[in-house]
C-alpha cells in the first residue's frame, strides 16, 4: 500500500507539472496591470456605426477641416459606459463622420442600439444612450480622485479599435496634469484610434479619464490630435467634475469654447500696469453688448486676478458657452467697474475678431516649435 | 480495492486540487501590489524632486513656444541645446519653471558642433538645480525619464515627462549643415522615453534623478516630426567637458582630424583625406589605410572612432596608429578646428553685449598664458575685457582677490571645477577642467579649499535591465543589408534559429538583393541565401556559410500573456553599424489576435494570429527583429511594417514564435479557412439587397424572397444587416463580399438592427434551384 501511495502521489506531482504551460516570466507588474484591466473591463464598449459622410483624399475641404489623421479608420470604436441606465461616454473622433446607426455591444455579448445625445467639442467627448429602457443595472467602473493623481503613475490604455473581443492594453506613466486649459490630463502611453474613447486606468483599477484626441493649438479641428498617435504625447478627460458636462451633454447640448469676443492687445512684460488691454472688440459679441470699449483694461475675471494674456486665457479657457461671468475693468483714469456677461461659441461672434487665445487666421499657428533635428539620412518633410 | 488504497486515492486528489487551486492563484498577492506600488511612489518621488529644476525656454515671444532646458547651478545656469537658442534669434529670451513664472535669461556660451550652449536665468540666487550624473554608468535598459515642453503644450510652463529605457549607449548621429559639423551627436545615448520637437536642451534623468543626458534630436520618417521610439540625449560627460570652453571662450570649438573611414569588410578603412590640412600625411597616411588605435582607444567601427573625435577640442595631442599596407604605423599629432561654413555661421545666435556680463573684466593686453609651467602643471591666468569682435572671443582670466572653490564633477580621475573668483567691484564664476585643456590644471591658492558634499541617494525604485540577458540576445540577432528601391529600405534584422546558420526575417525588397549580407554580433560579412518564404506571416528563411552556436531555440519559447513586459532587439533606423549593439527598447504585449491589416494601398491579409505591441516596431530596419521576455526566450519576431485598415495607424507587431516554429519546419502557419460541413454546392439565403442608394450605402434588406431560410426565420424589409458570421457589414459593398460564395448547407449567424432592437438570427442556406433567378 505504501508503494501504491507513493505511485499515485508521484503521478499526481507528474500530472501537475506536465500540465502546466511553459509561462513566460510574470512579474508583478505585469499581473497588476493585467488584474486593473480586469476590473476595468466589465464597463467597456464597443461601438460600431453604420453609414455617414465618407472621406476620400480628393475632398481637399473635409480633408482640411479634419486635421489629425488623413482618414480616420472604419473600424470599431470604444466607450465607457458611466451610468448603469446605459449612458455611454466615448470620444467625438469616432463619430467625425456622423454616421446614423450606431450600436453598442457591452462586455458579455449582447448588443444594443444607441443614440448619440450630445457633444462637448472643448474636450472632445461625446454621450451616447442606449435606447433600451429596461437596462437599470449596467456595470460602471470606480474613478480614481482627481486630487489623487501623480505625474509619474502608472497609467494603463484599453481599447477595442481593432476588433477584438477583449480590449488591446498599453501602458506608460501619467506625464503632465491640467493640460488644454485644465481639462486634460496627459499620458506617454500608446494613443491612437484603437483606444479613443476609451479609459485610462489607474494600476488600481480605477478610471484617470477618457482617451481622446487633443491639440490644444487647433482646439476646433475634430480629429486634431490623432497625428500624434502611439508617439508618447496623449490626453485623457478626468470624469471626476465631469457631471455638470455630462448632465448638459445628456439634455442634447453641444458644449463649446466659451469666448467673450475680444482681442486682447499681446504682451508678456509684467513691468507694465498689470491687466489685459483690449485691442478689439467683435461687433454684436458679449463683451461689446456689455458695454465694454477698445481700451479697457480688464483686472478681474469673477474676481480673480488677471495681470496678463497668460493669466486670462487661463480664466476663460475652461470656460463654456452658455458660461455668464463678471468682468471688472478700467478705463482711463475712471474708478474700476464690473459687467456680467454671457460668453458664446465662437461661430456665432463676427469674423471680424480674432479668437482670443489663437492667432490670426492671417498668422500660421506655430506648428513646429522646436526643431529636433533628424538623425536619419532616410527621414523626409513632415505630412498635413 | 482497500480502505487504505481508498483514502490514498482521496489523499492524492485532494492534493491535486488543492495544488492547482494554487497554482490558479497566481492572482496578484498583498505581497507583490505593495511592491509594485512602492516601485510606483519612488519613481513619483524622484520626479517630484528634480521636476523644479526643468526650464522651458522661449525666444522674446513666449507663445511662440520653444525648447527645454535644466538648471545646472543655483546662480541660474542652465544647459540647452545649441538649436534651441539658435531657434530663439536672440542672445535673451524668457524662461518658464514649474512654479509658473517666467525669468529672463541670457546667453554665455555655445557649441554648434557639439549642440550645446549655457544661458543663465535671472531673477534668484537660489534657483533649484539638477546634478549630473557620470553618464560611463549608463547602460542599454537602464529606466530614463525625459522632462522638457514637447509641442509647447505647458501653458503653465510645467514640463512633460515621458518614460522608457536606454535603448543604445555610445551612438553616433552625423552632423547637419553644409560640411555636416554642426550638431553632432557622438557617443550619446539612445532612448525610447518618447521626445518629440520641443523636448530638445531638457534633461534626461535616470531613474536616480540626475542627468544623464540632454535630450535634442529623433530619428523620423514618413510621419514627419513625431515620435516613433527613437530619440537621442547629448551624454552629460559630454555636456561636462564642453561646459569650461563654453563658459571661457564663448563659442567651444571641436577638433577634427580631416580624414574620414567608413567600415569594410578589412577593418575602418580611410576613404577621404584633406591633403592641405590632414595632420597624418607628412607621417605617411595614405588613402585605404586601416585605423586601429585612436587616442588610446581600440577603434572597431567608423562611428566608433567618431565619438572619440566629439569628445576633444582643437589642439588636442592625440596618438593615432594605423595600418599602412598591413604595416603598423604611430604618430602623435595636433588636431585642427572644425570650420564652421560661412552660410551656417548665419545660424549662430547674436554675441551677447558686454554689459550683460557679471565678471568685471580689468584692462590688460590680450595673450598666452602666462607662467605656463607645464611641468609644475600650474597656471596663471590673465583676465581680458572684450574689446575686440572677432567671431571667436576669448576670456582670460586675470589673479582675482580671491578664488572659491564652489564645486567638483569628477569623473574618472578627470574633474570640472566650479570656481568663484570675487574682485574688487565684481565677481562670477568660472568652470574650469583638468580634463580639456592641460594648461589649464589648477589656480594658485585652491589647494586648501573643501569641495561641496555630494548629495545624497535617494531610494530609487531598481529599473535596469539584465545585460546577460541583453548580452545573450544580441549574440542570436542579425543586422541585414540588401537592395533599395524608393522609399522602401534596404537593410533589417534578423533572427539566428539554428547552429547552422539558418536565419528568419520579415519579407521585404533586400531579399531581392544578390548581394543580402548579414552582419554578425562580432562585426563578421556573410552572404546569406533566401530558403523560403511565407506567404501568409511574410516570414522568410535565409541561411548563412558559417556556424552559428548562439540562436534562439524555437521550441522553448513560452506563451505571451497581455501585460507581460517584452523587449524588442533590431536594428531599427539602422542605427547600429558593425559589432554595434541592436537598438532595445521595453514595452508590454498588447493583445493577442488575428487582424486583417493592408500595406498601404495594396489589400494584403495576414492570415495569421499576432502580437500586438505597445513598443514602437513599426520602423524601417526593425523588422526580422526579436521579442523576448525579460528572461530572455524568444516570444515572436518583429514583423513587416503594416497599416491596420481599423484604425489607419501603423500596427507594433510580432509573428508569435509557435507560428516562427511552424515556418521553419516546413508547417503552414494559418489554419486552412473553415469550410461549410455539409457544402452542397451553391447556396442562397433569400434576402435581396436595397442597392439603390449606391453600393457605399448601408445594407438595407429590400425584400425577402418567399419560402427562403431569411423567410423562415422572419426576416423583413427594412431590416439592416450588421454583421454577418461576425464580420461587421457596413455597406451593401461589405454584404456582397461577404455573400459571394454562398454554400448550401452552411451555417450563417446574421444580426439586424430593427427599429431600436438589435436581433440575431442563424439560417442555413439552401441550394439554388436550376431555372431560378
Amino acid at each position: 500500500m505504501k508503494s501504491l501511495r507513493a505511485l499515485l502521489l508521484s503521478f499526481c506531482f507528474a500530472a501537475l507539472t506536465a500540465s502546466a504551460h511553459p509561462e513566460a516570466t510574470d512579474d508583478a507588474t505585469a499581473q497588476a496591470v493585467r488584474a486593473a484591466v480586469d476590473k476595468v473591463q466589465p464597463a467597456v464598449v464597443t461601438i460600431e456605426t453604420v453609414g455617414g459622410i465618407g472621406f476620400d483624399r480628393t475632398n481637399e475641404e473635409a480633408h482640411r477641416r479634419i486635421a489629425g489623421l488623413a482618414n480616420p479608420g472604419e473600424g470599431p470604436a470604444t466607450g465607457l459606459i458611466v451610468d448603469p441606465h446605459g449612458l455611454i461616454l466615448t470620444s467625438t473622433f469616432n463619430f467625425i463622420r456622423k454616421p446614423r446607426i450606431i450600436t453598442v455591444t457591452l462586455h458579455d455579448g449582447r448588443r444594443y442600439v444607441a443614440e448619440l445625445l450630445g457633444r462637448d467639442d472643448t474636450r472632445k467627448v461625446c454621450l451616447l444612450k442606449l435606447t433600451d429602457d429596461s437596462l437599470h443595472s449596467l456595470p460602471t467602473a470606480d474613478i480614481a480622485p482627481a486630487d489623487e493623481l501623480k505625474i509619474g503613475q502608472w497609467a494603463i490604455a484599453m481599447g477595442v479599435g481593432y476588433g477584438s473581443d477583449t480590449p488591446a492594453v498599453s501602458t506608460g506613466i501619467i506625464s503632465a496634469l491640467g493640460r488644454a486649459r485644465g481639462r486634460a490630463v496627459q499620458t506617454d502611453a500608446n494613443l491612437s484610434p484603437a483606444n479613443y474613447g476609451g479609459p485610462l486606468i489607474d494600476i488600481n483599477g480605477r478610471v484617470i479619464g477618457i482617451i481622446t484626441p487633443l491639440n490644444p493649438r487647433q482646439p476646433d479641428a475634430p480629429g486634431a490630435g490623432s497625428e500624434w498617435y502611439d508617439s508618447g504625447i496623449g490626453f485623457a478627460i478626468p470624469l471626476e467634475g465631469l457631471d455638470t458636462v455630462i448632465e448638459r451633454m445628456a439634455e442634447g447640448e453641444t458644449l463649446s469654447r466659451g469666448l467673450m469676443g475680444i482681442s486682447p492687445a499681446n504682451s508678456n512684460d509684467s513691468e507694465e500696469t498689470p491687466g489685459v488691454v483690449i485691442a478689439r472688440l467683435a461687433a454684436g459679441g458679449p463683451a461689446d453688448a456689455a458695454g465694454l470699449k477698445t481700451g479697457d483694461r480688464i483686472t478681474h475675471i469673477d474676481q480673480k486676478p488677471v495681470a496678463s494674456f497668460d493669466d486670462l486665457a487661463k480664466a476663460l479657457g475652461p470656460r463654456l458657452a452658455g458660461d455668464q461671468i463678471t468682468v471688472t475693468y478700467v478705463r482711463g483714469d475712471e474708478t474700476p467697474n464690473s459687467v456680467t456677461l454671457t460668453l458664446v461659441a465662437s461661430a456665432e461672434l463676427s469674423s471680424q475678431a480674432a479668437d482670443e487665445d489663437e492667432p490670426d487666421e492671417d498668422t500660421p499657428p506655430p506648428t513646429d516649435p522646436d526643431a529636433a533635428d533628424s538623425g536619419d539620412e532616410s527621414s523626409e518633410d513632415a505630412e498635413d | 480495492m482497500t480502505p487504505a488504497t481508498r483514502s490514498a486515492i482521496r489523499f492524492c486528489l485532494g492534493l491535486c486540487v488543492c495544488l492547482a487551486l494554487a497554482a490558479d492563484c497566481r492572482a496578484l498577492s498583498q505581497d507583490a501590489m505593495s511592491h509594485v506600488l512602492e516601485e510606483q511612489r519612488q519613481r513619483i518621488d524622484v520626479i517630484e524632486r528634480v521636476y523644479p529644476t526643468v526650464v522651458a525656454i522661449y525666444g522674446r515671444n513666449v507663445q511662440a513656444g520653444g525648447g527645454s532646458g535644466v538648471l545646472i547651478d543655483p546662480a541660474g545656469y542652465t544647459v540647452p541645446n545649441f538649436h534651441v537658442v539658435a531657434g530663439a534669434g536672440a542672445s535673451s529670451g524668457w524662461a518658464g519653471l514649474s512654479d509658473g513664472k517666467l525669468y529672463r535669461w541670457k546667453l554665455i556660451g555655445i557649441d554648434p558642433g557639439g549642440d550645446l550652449a549655457i544661458i543663465q536665468l535671472t531673477g534668484r540666487d537660489d534657483f533649484p538645480y539638477a546634478a549630473l550624473a557620470d553618464s560611463d554608468t549608463v547602460r542599454v535598459g537602464d529606466g530614463a525619464m525625459a522632462m522638457g515642453n514637447p509641442f509647447a503644450l505647458a501653458e503653465d510652463h510645467a514640463p512633460t515627462v515621458t518614460y522608457g529605457v536606454v535603448s543604445g549607449t555610445h551612438r553616433y548621429q552625423g552632423g547637419t549643415g553644409s560640411s555636416g559639423n554642426m550638431l553632432v551627436y557622438g557617443n550619446c545615448i539612445q532612448i525610447d522615453s518618447s521626445i518629440n520637437p520641443g523636448n530638445s536642451g531638457g534633461p534626461l534623468f535616470n531613474m536616480q534623478g540626475r542627468v544623464i543626458g540632454i535630450n535634442g534630436r529623433g530619428s523620423f520618417e514618413e510621419r514627419g516630426r513625431v515620435n516613433v521610439g527613437l530619440g537621442y540625449a547629448i551624454s552629460s560627460n559630454q555636456v561636462r567637458r564642453f561646459l569650461p570652453e563654453m563658459f571661457a571662450t564663448k563659442i567651444a570649438e571641436h577638433a577634427t582630424l580631416d580624414a574620414t573611414f567608413d567600415d569594410r569588410a578589412d577593418g575602418v578603412t580611410c576613404n577621404a583625406i584633406d591633403y592641405d590640412y590632414c595632420p597624418l600625411v607628412e607621417h605617411g597616411f595614405e588613402l585605404g589605410d586601416i585605423l586601429t588605435h585612436f587616442n588610446g582607444v581600440r577603434i572597431e567601427s567608423a562611428n566608433q572612432f567618431l565619438n572619440e573625435l566629439t569628445t576633444l577640442p582643437p589642439d588636442w595631442p592625440v596618438e593615432v596608429r594605423w595600418l599602412n599596407e598591413g604595416r603598423p604605423r604611430r604618430a602623435v599629432v595636433k588636431l585642427n578646428a572644425v570650420v564652421y561654413d560661412e552660410s551656417d555661421s548665419a545660424r549662430l545666435p547674436g554675441q551677447p553685449d558686454d554689459e550683460e556680463t557679471d565678471i568685471a573684466l580689468p584692462d590688460g593686453q590680450p595673450g598666452e598664458i602666462q607662467d605656463d609651467d607645464l611641468n609644475q602643471q600650474i597656471a596663471t591666468l590673465m583676465l581680458r575685457r572684450l574689446t575686440e569682435t572677432s567671431p571667436t572671443r576669448r576670456i582670460r582670466l586675470a589673479s582675482p582677490d580671491t578664488a572659491r572653490l564652489e564645486g567638483s564633477y569628477p569623473v574618472h580621475g578627470q574633474t570640472t571645477y566650479r570656481i568663484r573668483l570675487s574682485y574688487e567691484d565684481a565677481q562670477g564664476v568660472v568652470y574650469l577642467s583638468d580634463h580639456l585643456n592641460p594648461r589649464l590644471l589648477r589656480i594658485e591658492g585652491l589647494d586648501a579649499l573643501e569641495l561641496e558634499p555630494d548629495a545624497p541617494e535617494h531610494p530609487a525604485p531598481v529599473d535596469r535591465m539584465d545585460n546577460a540577458v541583453l548580452s545573450v540576445t544580441q549574440n542570436r540577432c542579425v543586422k541585414l543589408y540588401g537592395g533599395a528601391i524608393g522609399r522602401e529600405h534596404g537593410y533589417a534584422s534578423g533572427v539566428i534559429v539554428s547552429p547552422d546558420g539558418h536565419i528568419v526575417t520579415a519579407q521585404g525588397i533586400y531579399l531581392a538583393s544578390p548581394r543580402l549580407r548579414v552582419v554578425l554580433a562580432d562585426g563578421s560579412h556573410h552572404f546569406a541565401t533566401v530558403l523560403r518564404r511565407d506567404d501568409d506571416s511574410q516570414l522568410a528563411l535565409l541561411q548563412i556559410g558559417a556556424p552559428t552556436p548562439n540562436y534562439f531555440d524555437l521550441d522553448a519559447a513560452p506563451l505571451a500573456s497581455v501585460g507581460q513586459e517584452v523587449w524588442a532587439v533590431s536594428n531599427a533606423f539602422n542605427v547600429a553599424e558593425a559589432r554595434e549593439w541592436l537598438s532595445v527598447s521595453r514595452g508590454i504585449v498588447s493583445l493577442r489576435a488575428e487582424l486583417d491589416t493592408r500595406k498601404r494601398a495594396q489589400d494584403f491579409n495576414i492570415n495569421s494570429q499576432i502580437l500586438l505591441v505597445d513598443a514602437i516596431t513599426a520602423n524601417p530596419g526593425a523588422p526580422g527583429g526579436a521579442l523576448i521576455d525579460p528572461s530572455g526566450n524568444l516570444v515572436g519576431v518583429i514583423g513587416k511594417v503594416l497599416e491596420s485598415d481599423t484604425t489607419n495607424t501603423r500596427l507594433n507587431y510580432a509573428i508569435p514564435t509557435d507560428l516562427v516554429a511552424r515556418f521553419v519546419a516546413g508547417q503552414p502557419t494559418s489554419d486552412p479557412t473553415d469550410t461549410a460541413a455539409e457544402a452542397e454546392g451553391p447556396g442562397t439565403l433569400g434576402i435581396n439587397i436595397f442597392r439603390l442608394a449606391g453600393r457605399r450605402s448601408p445594407a438595407y434588406i429590400d425584400s425577402v424572397a418567399p419560402d427562403s431560410p431569411a423567410a423562415a426565420a422572419d426576416l423583413q424589409k427594412d431590416d439592416l444587416i450588421l454583421t454577418l458570421n461576425d464580420e461587421w457589414i457596413r455597406n451593401v459593398r461589405d454584404y456582397e463580399t461577404q455573400t459571394r460564395n454562398v454554400l448550401a448547407g452552411a451555417t450563417y449567424v446574421i444580426t439586424i438592427k430593427r427599429g431600436d432592437r438589435v436581433l440575431r438570427v442563424e439560417i442555413v442556406a439552401a441550394p439554388i434551384e436550376r431555372g431560378a433567378p
